[in-house]
């Protein structure tokens, strides 16, 4: 019965308006995520081996990640050239985007935000009238009529529905990849190849979220108008207000000095320091035998003070907002990728213990270190690393949050007025 | 007429979906208000504790550490910046110890409300105004009663936008009045123009997306299928065309320029200039060697005191004091004209970065704008002061503060008797008299010409009204009510 059931809902749903329009923008959505991501990737590559040179010295070079083409995430950040310099502490090498703005205004086009904001919105569509469809069209009660379980009915819609839609994105998906795949500048791993069956399958946990948030909203109401309007409503709290919500409680709760005043506090270290500096330069009148490692102002109070807030209040952000599936889901897709907040904080930690270990090498009277030194070398964080570093907690909270909604929809239906 | 508006007007007051899209959108539009006007008093306080640190800080430097002073011009939060976030300070650094954070969400802005909840609520209750009153039957009635069509869609049209506008005017003095309230936060008559402007613009949004849901519904012929077109448009308008302009600009107008600023910057290029401008510095000093031969090559071998006492300014006359004169002038003149190359070399390449992302970002801007959510963004933020031409002006005036402070410790210098650079041993008893140093004072773009930045783009959302009311008053002339 449960087989007859699912597949009445896959010939429904295939013959609909609804479908062919969802399916079309799955499709062209995908792949000209893709498109438009790989090229931006390519562009990042070559402007990466313009600065190959710079390889085995002490700055921080990372090559752009091929995952970057399906979550962009933070590798602009990650890919810039980090440097030790004497009197800034560790300055950041500039991009492409740093000299166009308007990539600060718009959000990355990349397949994660397809996903997490259009498909999740194609979901709720899809599932929004599944039940109120067939109550206005008085199916509903003879279906029911015929001693079905409802159990049994609500899981076959669940499962008819949702194999529709998520069939297309799972195909556009799987060609996406194997078209990327054989580009000459895109090197996948193996390991890679299972981060992105991993975010695959993230994906699928996200769209069965919302596809049971609309199932949830046509369980509640009689009528698919009321249906659509509480379904709209709840997916624009889940995907925006939510997330918007937890970080501006977690800005709150650990206050950090904002860029401007961090950046008075870092000048005065700085102006300090360099006071210090030209009084022994007074007194030995020349900078030979001046130790230039005191110009640093990586080392004060100040600065590790803002750095140790900042990481309080990341830490605090992603507790807060993984309450929403978005944001689990922005995380989950994030680290995977190698992108994300756990991948910058490494490299953070990284080239800072880098720096020390840089600096204790000798140095010459224009701050460069004399001799061999070794170089700054850094390896993406492995799959099993990022599993560790909340994967897998980010993978149970999107489960859980699914089973809560389906069990919501379980008793809604249940509870249903089918007259 | 009127009956027609009025009857549209209540018909979506009276509905209680309606009520509750409203009151929810009431709710968060001043709860948005509330909240960011909270954000923007903690950011002034802010502001103000780091402007009068840094000029004290500055002040105790005393006169003996002139050299160390460096502008640090700091820009004020805009007033309207609760209305419209815009381009947050934050967002235009790109440092190793940069807040990524606030980048990482959305914004709740009067802008996000408009234009993501606004909109949709616009599309939901037009998507079926007039399908829907087909599939209840009463459209036949009311064009039975010989109502023309022209004048029942202009109707529509207004009533049914009046039914939105309303509570979102209502929401919007209710945000004001919590403003002018706020201590923390004074509206000048400019920042109460530029409000009404940013409000003016919300209220031409939700207008175009009341007539294009209203368009919508006129070529259709069930709800359903009307509220699926609705919600398609209204995801490639807001989602998905703005976002793909700044990379198809990218690709079409790339930065080439940067690949090789970068390389002159990196770490393997400044040791081969280093080595370059040794290799010079060695061929002065062989020459030397070949000209002066053991004078010069015990000379050498003295340290940097040694020089000075011997062959320094201070030394008797003699060859050798000549030698290490010259010597020490020529070195410092090839020295100089290496360095003056390298930054000539860095200049052009800069000025040629700026013509091409000056390039980009034109295309960029316009790519986006052909969706009329990218210019209502334009349009709130640049009102604001916090888009992308409101931060160009005031980097602007950055630079030009920066310039008009170097000037003013040079103009010190040369009053002191000393020329662009100050050597080691003029340091020891040189004091200035800062306290007339230039301070820097934030004047925010006058509103005249933010206005008229943005004119074309307020031209686009006009026109597109226009458009989606031509689209809905043909589809509604040819459509079939029965």
């Amino acid at each position: 019965m449960l087989g007859v059931i699912i597949k009445k809902e896959i010939q429904e749903n295939l013959y609909s308006y609804k479908y062919v329009v969802i399916m079309l923008l799955t499709v062209v959505l995908v792949f000209t995520s893709l498109f438009v991501m790989y090229h931006d990737y390519r562009q990042r590559v070559a402007d990466y081996e313009a600065l190959l040179p710079d390889k085995g010295k002490s700055s921080a070079l990372l090559r752009p990640t091929s995952l970057a083409i399906f979550s962009k995430g933070m590798d602009e950040a990650l890919c810039s050239q980090y440097r030790i310099a004497m009197n800034v502490g560790i300055s950041a090498g500039q991009n492409q985007h740093a000299f166009n703005t308007m990539f600060r205004v718009f959000d990355t086009p990349d397949l994660f935000y397809v996903i997490s904001v259009i498909l999740s919105l194609c979901a709720v569509l899809f599932s929004f009238n599944l039940v109120t469809s067939e109550k206005e069209a008085g199916t509903l009660r003879q279906t029911l009529a015929c001693s079905l379980e409802r159990t049994r009915l609500v899981a076959g819609k669940w499962i008819g529905g949702f194999c529709c839609l998520a069939l297309p994105f799972v195909l556009s998906f799987l060609l996406g990849l194997t078209l990327v795949s054989f580009a000459p500048e895109v090197q996948i791993s193996r390991e890679e190849y299972i981060k992105l069956a991993l975010f695959l399958a993230g994906s699928l946990l996200y769209l069965a979220f919302f596809f049971s948030l609309g199932l949830a909203a046509s369980s509640a109401y009689s009528r698919s108008s009321s249906a659509l309007i509480v379904s709209l409503s709840l997916w624009v709290f889940f995907v925006f207000v939510l997330p918007g919500l937890g970080s501006i409680a977690a800005a709150r709760i650990v206050n950090i000095p904002s860029v401007q005043k961090f950046t008075v506090l870092k000048h005065q270290v700085r102006m300090k320091k360099y006071m210090n500096f030209y009084d022994n330069v007074r007194e030995k009148g020349s900078v030979e035998n001046i130790d230039l490692r005191q110009l640093d102002p990586e080392n004060e109070a100040v600065v590790a003070d803002y750095r140790g807030k900042l990481g309080s209040q990341i830490a605090l952000t992603r507790a807060f907002t993984r309450a929403s599936p978005a944001s689990a889901f922005n995380y989950l897709a994030a680290d995977l990728a190698n992108t994300g907040i756990l991948e910058r904080l490494n490299l953070k930690r990284a080239y800072l213990a880098y720096k020390d270990i840089y600096l204790s090498h000798p140095m010459d009277v224009t701050g460069e270190v004399k001799g061999d030194y070794p170089a700054f070398t850094y390896q993406r964080l492995s799959l099993m690393e990022v599993l560790r570093g909340g994967g897998l907690v980010n993978f149970t909270i999107l489960i859980l949050q699914n089973v809560a909604l389906f069990a919501a929809v379980y008793v809604l239906f249940l509870r249903y007025d089918v007259r | 007429m009127w009956t027609i508006i009025e009857k549209e007007f209540f018909d979506d007051l009276l509905n209680q979906r309606f009520l509750a899209g409203i009151l929810v959108s009431v709710v968060l539009t001043v709860g948005a208000i509330a909240l960011q006007t909270s954000e923007y008093a903690k950011q002034l306080e802010e502001y103000r504790e780091s402007s009068a640190t840094h000029e004290n800080f500055l002040d105790s430097i005393g006169p003996e550490n002139f050299f160390l002073l460096t502008p640090l011009p700091l820009i004020p939060p805009e007033p309207l910046s609760l209305l419209a976030n815009g381009l947050r300070i934050e967002y235009l650094s790109n440092d190793f110890d940069e807040n990524f954070l606030p980048g990482l969400f959305p914004v709740m802005d009067l802008v996000f409300i408009v234009s993501i909840i606004m909109s949709l609520l616009a599309l939901l209750f037009s998507h079926d105004s007039i399908c829907g009153e087909k599939e209840r039957g009463t459209l036949r009635l009311i064009v039975s009663n010989s109502v023309p069509r022209s004048r029942l869609i202009l109707c529509k049209w207004l009533g049914g936008t009046a039914s939105i506008m309303l509570p979102f005017l209502i929401s919007c003095l209710l945000g004001l009045i919590y403003i002018s309230i706020s201590p923390s936060l004074q509206l000048h008559l400019t920042d109460l123009a530029a409000f009404v402007l940013v409000v003016i613009a919300s209220l031409s949004l939700i207008s175009l997306f009341y007539l294009l849901g209203l368009m919508v519904s006129a070529m259709t012929v069930n709800s359903s299928t009307s509220a699926l077109t609705c919600i398609f448009l209204w995801v490639l308008i807001v989602f998905v065309v703005p976002n793909l302009g700044p990379y198809l600009a990218a690709q079409v107008a790339p930065v080439e320029s940067i690949a090789m600023l970068n390389q002159l910057r990196s770490q393997g290029q400044q040791e081969k200039d280093r080595q370059e401008l040794q290799k010079r510095l060695d061929q002065i000093s062989d020459k030397y060697e070949t000209e002066y031969g053991q004078m010069f090559t015990e000379y050498q071998t003295w340290t940097y005191e040694e020089k000075m006492a011997r062959s320094g300014m201070q030394a008797p006359e003699s060859p050798l004091r000549s030698m290490g004169l010259k010597y020490r002038k020529e070195i410092r003149d090839r020295r100089d004209e290496f360095y003056q190359a390298q930054r000539d070399k860095l200049e052009m390449l800069a000025a040629q970065i700026k013509i091409e992302s000056q390039k980009q970002s034109w295309l960029a801007r316009n790519l986006a704008a052909v969706s009329p959510f990218t210019d209502y963004l334009y349009l709130a933020t640049e009102f604001a002061g916090t888009g992308v031409q409101g931060r160009e002006y005031a980097s602007r005036q950055i630079e030009s503060f920066v310039k008009v402070f170097v000037d003013y410790v040079q103009t010190l210098l040369k009053r002191s008797g000393l020329g662009e650079s100050v050597g080691l041993d003029q340091l020891k008893n040189l004091k200035l008299d800062l306290s007339g140093r230039p301070r820097f004072e934030y004047k925010p773009q006058p509103l005249a010409e933010r206005v008229e930045l943005v004119l074309p783009y307020w031209a686009v959302i006009l026109l597109f009204n226009v458009l989606f009311f031509v689209g809905a008053f043909v589809g509604f002339l040819r459509y079939d009510v029965r």
